[in-house]
């Protein structure tokens, strides 16, 4: 301690150390928070449903996504991402999963929300097996923090059903 | 700064950004703001600096007492410290025979009179060494 730099060294380095404990610390304190999403989501229309020249499904839907994710946001998440994903099985697959829309939720205010969107990505099936077949839609988030761990969760909504002929 | 003004200064350092870190997460986990605690501990950080590095007067309450140039002067230097030597001694308690190896000749004794030879020492090796550290 006997010269400036010494002593600026020693503080820095402290000062730096306390920072990243309380940085766990606010991670930590992201345990504290028990949240309790709801969504819900119809499907309103099918658009168009047809097997492409390469043998495989596609289908267009219009969908109406509501949601209220506000009690994911701590003081301590950055944004949250939120994605829907139609999950269905195959004779091949056990678990198809394809993600239809995403979004970012950047603030407590932006997170109850309502969209009424088509699919944002395609919906491709691997193979010709989507007539009649019976999906979920679940609704996947990740809490993205400032600090420290990531949470991730879903909610499964089930009871969707193609039709059983091509339109 | 003397020693105690350091040991005071690493000692406030410590103990000032722990207070400012503690401070500072119960403001923004209160006020549910992660920049208002962010905020609040630079604050803390700067003051501290501010506090501990310059050179206060404070820190030098207990200043070390250099020997005044002219007194040394006036206590030359004694012979030289390392010569090894044997002596065969027969003081009590040592049988006849028995060596003593006494390895440093000089015996330097601790009292008012000649504490400048240890200091005269410092002096002739490094220089004349003043002022504050």
């Amino acid at each position: 301690m006997h010269s400036f730099g010494y002593r600026a060294n020693a503080l820095l380095t402290f000062a730096v150390t306390i920072l990243a404990l309380m940085c766990a610390m606010a991670s930590l304190s992201d345990n504290l928070n028990s949240p309790s999403p709801t969504s819900q989501v119809q499907v309103l229309n099918i658009n168009w449903f047809q097997k492409k020249l390469d043998g495989d499904d596609e289908v267009s839907m219009t969908l109406n996504v509501s949601a209220n994710l506000e009690s994911l946001f701590t003081w301590n998440t950055k944004q949250v991402f939120v994605f829907l994903a139609a999950e269905y099985e195959t004779p091949k697959n056990s678990l198809n999963q394809v993600s239809l829309w995403d979004g970012i939720i950047p603030a407590k205010e932006h997170a109850k929300f309502w969209i009424h969107t088509t699919n944002k990505y395609r919906f491709i099936d691997q193979g010709s097996n989507l007539r009649g077949r019976e999906f979920n839609l679940t609704l996947h988030w990740h809490i993205m923090p400032k600090t420290g761990k990531m949470f991730a969760d879903k909610i499964v909504m089930s009871g969707y059903r193609l039709p059983d002929a091509y339109r | 700064m003397d020693w105690q003004g350091q040991k005071l200064a690493e000692q406030l350092m410590q103990i000032l950004l722990a207070a400012f870190a503690v401070i500072a997460f119960v403001i923004g986990y209160g006020l549910g703001s992660f920049q208002m605690m962010l905020l609040v501990y630079a604050g803390g950080v700067v003051l501290t600096t501010l506090i501990t590095i310059p050179n206060w007067p404070f820190f030098n309450r207990n200043p070390l007492k250099w020997l005044d140039p002219s007194e040394a002067e006036k206590h030359p230097k004694p012979q030289a410290a390392s010569s090894t030597s044997k002596k065969k001694a027969t003081k009590n308690g040592l049988e006849l025979g028995e060596e003593i190896v006494i390895v440093e000749e000089q015996v330097v004794n601790l009292d008012e009179q000649s504490m400048p030879t240890a200091t005269l020492q410092l002096k002739l090796n490094f220089g004349n060494i003043h002022g504050d550290w």
